[in-house]
């Protein structure tokens, strides 16, 4: 299933055109540990998730995955691979659409053997940015 | 292809503490050009990866295999089959190192010629069938105008370095004149 952010978000001030990066929720040093070990499958993902901006920006949608390293993880939990790297260390960048408000947010980094853990832990920080989005959402209702 | 998406790379910075992953990012775009190129064809087209490999009569996994290579590791067949399976024609130019942008230019020139004169047969073809013809008539149009409008802002950046005397002055704007004059009698101008 697809999340296409929260309603809040159809009546917030913050709906912009073009879609933007938010990192706030993810872990610095996860990611420069991660880039330490594996420099080319951090900048390879970096990079492809530099094509799924790109793809977004001309309009399109999010589903279908148009992109082969672009997978759900469900709730609303995509995972970008690395790709071009020779006998890579199989790679996974998390991020949330968050659709309406046309904010990617990216929540963490890692490799196969950690794959469920940081899905459990990306997961619960999807369901902050959606709680905190509702909450955005009513109180601007109220006003 | 444009280069890595700034806010993308400014994220990477931020979140690795390492400025030097800007560069290696852009060496994983640089080194995948001909495959993001494929792939955008394919959504161009709006096909899931399962239908090219129907059409290429091969496993949706080699597709996907394709589309996360390298174009260094990409065989010259299985591009053809892809341009095919997503209704694209591929053309192959050999580009002389030595060749100076001038004679570049003129082959894209005489490129561009050839396929404004294939659209011309097609108009022939359809014995003047009014919505096509006018339809290429209006295209036409459009071709001069982004050409009239490219060619100034290129044009443009020449200009500053250009010293131009009195004498080349009126004979540019003679030929500017007539220029201007042919294009006012050709039917295309008429659209624009």
């Amino acid at each position: 299933m697809f999340h296409f952010g929260t309603k809040a978000g159809l009546h917030s001030p913050m709906t912009q055109n073009k879609w933007t990066i938010s990192y706030d929720r993810a872990s610095k040093a996860s990611f420069a540990k991660y880039n330490q070990k594996h420099p080319r499958e951090t900048a390879s993902v970096f990079s492809n998730l530099a094509r799924v901006i790109d793809y977004l920006q001309s309009g399109r949608p999010i589903e279908p995955p148009p992109f082969g390293f672009l997978r759900s993880e469900g709730k609303g939990l995509y995972r970008i691979g690395q790709t071009g790297v020779k006998s890579a260390k199989e790679t996974r960048l998390y991020i949330f659409f968050a659709v309406i408000e046309k904010v990617i947010h990216v929540l963490g980094i890692g490799d196969k053997g950690s794959q469920k853990r940081d899905i459990q832990n990306c997961l619960g920080l999807v369901g902050y940015i959606m709680s905190e989005q509702q909450r955005k959402g009513n109180s601007n209702e109220r006003d | 292809m444009s280069a890595i998406n700034e806010s993308v790379a400014s994220a990477a910075v931020a979140l690795t503490g390492d400025s030097a992953i800007v560069e290696r990012m852009e060496t994983c775009r640089r080194r995948t050009l001909l495959v993001s190129a494929l792939t955008e064809m394919r959504l161009q087209a709006g096909l899931p990866q399962a239908q090219v490999a129907e059409r290429m009569g091969c496993t949706a996994s080699k597709v996907s295999k394709l589309e996360a290579a390298c174009d260094a590791d990409v065989r010259w067949g299985d591009i053809a089959a892809y341009s095919n399976a997503v209704d694209c024609s591929m053309s192959i130019l050999f580009d002389e190192k030595e060749l100076p942008a001038a004679a570049r230019i003129k082959q894209h020139v005489f490129a561009i010629r050839d396929l404004l004169d294939s659209l011309a047969d097609i108009a022939e073809h359809v014995n003047g069938d009014k919505e096509i013809t006018g339809k290429i008539h209006q295209f036409y149009g459009e071709v001069l105008l982004n050409f009239a409008l490219n060619f100034d802002g290129s044009y443009q950046k020449l200009v500053p370095y250009v010293k131009v005397e009195p004498d080349d002055c009126e004979n540019s704007e003679s030929h500017a004149d007539s220029a201007r004059r042919k294009n006012l009698e050709s039917p295309a101008a008429a659209t624009v």
